[in-house]
């Protein structure tokens, strides 16, 4: 192998070791409200930019399917005890088979929310997807009999009582988690299945012409998404130690979109990049005042202008920019890869570009041909 | 008449109240999303600052009618200057308009917050719309004036809507740019004009929706959520740029959380997601919808 030679190789070896020394030199809040934090924010976004990049499947669901598991890892793993409204609930379960369980609900969920999906395309599929995240909120908010209404639950652990037992030990439980699930999609993306996702995304009339069930595999891409999304779902659960609709409500669901178009809906690693950026942004505009405006209080007017800008001037997010500039300065202006914007064509992994270039024959591409027509 | 028939009844027209409210908010969201595809996630965030303005139109005129009018105007304006300043620039680029419009809901949510704080506000009734009817069939013989008059209204936009769609020269162009747009722009219409009037009128909607519901009910921050969710849940079951679909698709979801409210509460928003998927699963366009 001879990535550790390339300059690619060696950029990702010092990020890693940065990754690793980090939660041993830095102060608590660092390593929880920052380093833990915008990893399992970045996992929600990575399971978006799964979604859309290789399914073309702008899932704004991503937030409800995360929700969904924090409040069963916390059913499963709180000691019963009965609420105000009569119900008892908490099956006491341990930690870990806790998790376990609801990461397979969630996958479940996701597996739902793409069967009621799986028809829609383009723009339908994303005001579907609101709608249902967006239900969800209602649902847990309404409901007392089984998530615990606006109160929601208090007092989730971890196993061995992390996070707050061991920052570090839960700071490298989200690292490893994040890794593995990140390259696990990498791996999903390259292999027969991978490409037929790319396919159903590019063409889904073709691949259904060639044998292939297009509504299954995006039920199934959906299924996957859940489970991404469940991961960070259980992690966010541990890390805040209580729920409430809050989690779940329209401004989490769009964080997760900001998350994952700053970082660049074209590149997985960008779900993590926008993550650290914007979780450095909402930790530390409160310390921002510029001409007597305060940042803390109108942090959402900062966040949606700076998502505005993105949307409007670098649609491909910060990795895009950064690529971009990378690519100028080592080939200056070879343009050997060509710049692919992502929301006006619908889809569009670059990395992937090889295999499956967005706008191939049979996509038109920044066309306002409804899309699935 | 049994007390069981009499809750059921009052249930009704509660639903069909509600119903007509949510046809006013989301007939403008069909509206523009029949004509320019353009799906604007902004529209809850237009309904709040229709009600807040509606709020501080009222407490300067004490008038009802001149809260709806600079209401709907307000909106109608800052619609015309999101369609002209932003959406026009990417025509045919969907997703982006969406993720746009996401961007200025946030924005709008955030200052209408540091302008007005999280007070609850309300809008008197216009006179003749205070009090309340004596309906025999309802809960305690009465029932609320003004709600009864937000069924009046939703028939009026309906009709207005209907009128201008089907009987005036631009409701021809919009109609014939929903079949194809590219046709009627080489007949030398001026297609963008025509947007931006569609644009402007649905925005409009959008704020005299928030001044009728900020009088029915009340305006909070967040109230945005709702009202997106039941205008993309109207459109979604009726089928998306249809008015006929957007009626249907009201008096479906405003029945149907009506009736899960009064008879399973903790479950009601559930009903309406099953009748969703229920629809997706027969039509994915919707009732009224045409195959995209």
């Amino acid at each position: 192998m001879t990535w550790v030679r390339s300059r690619q190789g060696i950029a990702t070896l010092a990020v890693l070791v940065v990754l690793v020394i980090y939660p041993q030199v830095m102060p608590r809040f660092w390593v929880l409200s920052i380093g833990a934090n915008a990893m399992i924010l970045g996992i929600a976004a990575l399971s978006l930019v799964f979604m859309a990049g290789y399914g073309g499947m702008t899932s704004l669901a991503q937030a409800a399917l995360a929700g969904f598991a924090a409040y069963m890892v916390a059913l499963l793993s709180l000691e019963p005890s009965t609420n105000a409204t009569g119900s008892t609930l908490g099956a006491g379960l341990p930690a870990i088979p806790s998790a376990l369980i609801a990461i397979a609900l969630a996958t479940a969920l996701g597996a739902l929310f793409g069967a009621i999906s799986s028809r829609s395309y383009g723009i339908y599929f994303l005001m579907l997807t609101l709608a249902l995240s967006v239900g969800f909120y209602y649902i847990v908010l309404q409901n007392y009999d089984v998530f615990g209404g606006h109160i929601g639950f208090a007092g989730i652990e971890g196993p061995t009582g992390l996070p707050r037992q061991d920052p570090p030990v839960f700071y490298y439980l989200c690292l490893g988690t994040a890794s593995a699930v990140y390259l696990g999609l990498r791996y999903l993306v390259r292999s027969q299945l991978g490409l037929t996702f790319q396919g159903v995304r590019d063409n889904p009339r073709r691949m259904a012409a060639l044998g292939y069930r297009v509504g299954g595999h995006r039920v199934a891409l959906f299924a996957i998404g859940g489970f991404v999304a469940g991961i960070s779902g259980v992690l966010g659960a541990w890390y805040r130690g209580n729920i409430s609709p809050g989690i779940v409500d329209l401004s989490r669901t769009i964080e997760v979109l900001i998350v994952a178009v700053l970082g660049g809906l074209g590149y997985p690693i960008g779900a993590f990049v926008g993550a650290v950026i914007y979780t450095l942004i909402k930790v530390f505009a409160s310390s921002i005042t510029i001409a007597g405006f305060s940042f803390d209080e109108r942090f959402n007017t900062l966040i949606g202008l700076g998502f505005l800008l993105i949307v409007l001037v670098a649609p491909n997010g910060i990795v895009g920019l950064a690529d971009r500039a990378f690519v100028a300065l080592t080939h200056r202006g070879g343009g050997r890869r060509r710049a692919v914007d992502p929301l006006a064509a619908e889809a569009g992994i670059a990395s992937a570009s090889t295999v499956t270039a967005p706008g191939a024959p049979g996509v038109p591409a920044g066309d306002d041909v409804p899309s699935g027509g | 008449m049994p007390k069981a028939l009499v809750d059921f009844l009052t249930v009704l027209v509660n639903g069909v109240t509600l119903a007509a409210l949510y046809f006013i908010v989301a007939s403008g969201f069909t509206l523009i999303f029949g004509l320019m595809r353009t799906t604007n996630m902004a529209h809850g965030s237009l309904y709040m600052l229709g009600a807040y303005v509606g709020v501080s139109a009222y407490e300067a005129t004490g008038n009802w009618f001149a809260a709806l009018v600079i209401g709907f105007a307000a909106v109608a304006v800052v619609g015309i200057v999101i369609h002209l300043g932003l959406l026009s620039r990417m025509a045919g680029q969907d997703l982006r308009q969406a993720l746009v419009t996401i961007g200025l809901s946030i924005i709008i949510a955030d200052l209408l917050l540091a302008k007005y704080g999280g007070l609850t506000y309300q809008i008197e009734p216009p006179p003749f719309a205070a009090g309340s009817v004596a309906i025999p069939f309802v809960v305690n013989g009465t029932y609320s004036a003004y709600r009864l008059f937000i069924i009046a209204l939703a028939a009026a936009v309906y009709g207005a809507l209907w009128l201008v769609l089907n009987r005036t020269r631009i409701g021809w162009y919009i109609r014939a740019g929903i079949d194809d747009r590219d046709m009627l722009s080489a007949l030398g219409v001026n297609v963008s004009r025509v947007f931006l009037f569609v644009f402007g009128l649905g925005a409009g909607l959008a704020g005299l929706s928030g001044v009728v519901g900020a009088t029915a009910l009340s305006i909070s921050p967040s109230e945005d959520g709702r009202y997106l969710l039941s205008s993309l849940v109207v459109v979604i079951v009726g089928g998306m740029g249809s008015l006929g679909g957007a009626v249907i698709g009201a008096l479906i979801i405003g029945l149907s959380e009506q009736i899960g409210l009064f008879y399973a509460p903790t479950y009601s928003i559930f009903i309406t997601f099953v009748i969703m998927a229920g629809v997706l699963a027969i039509r994915p366009q919707g009732l009224l919808g045409r195959p995209a």
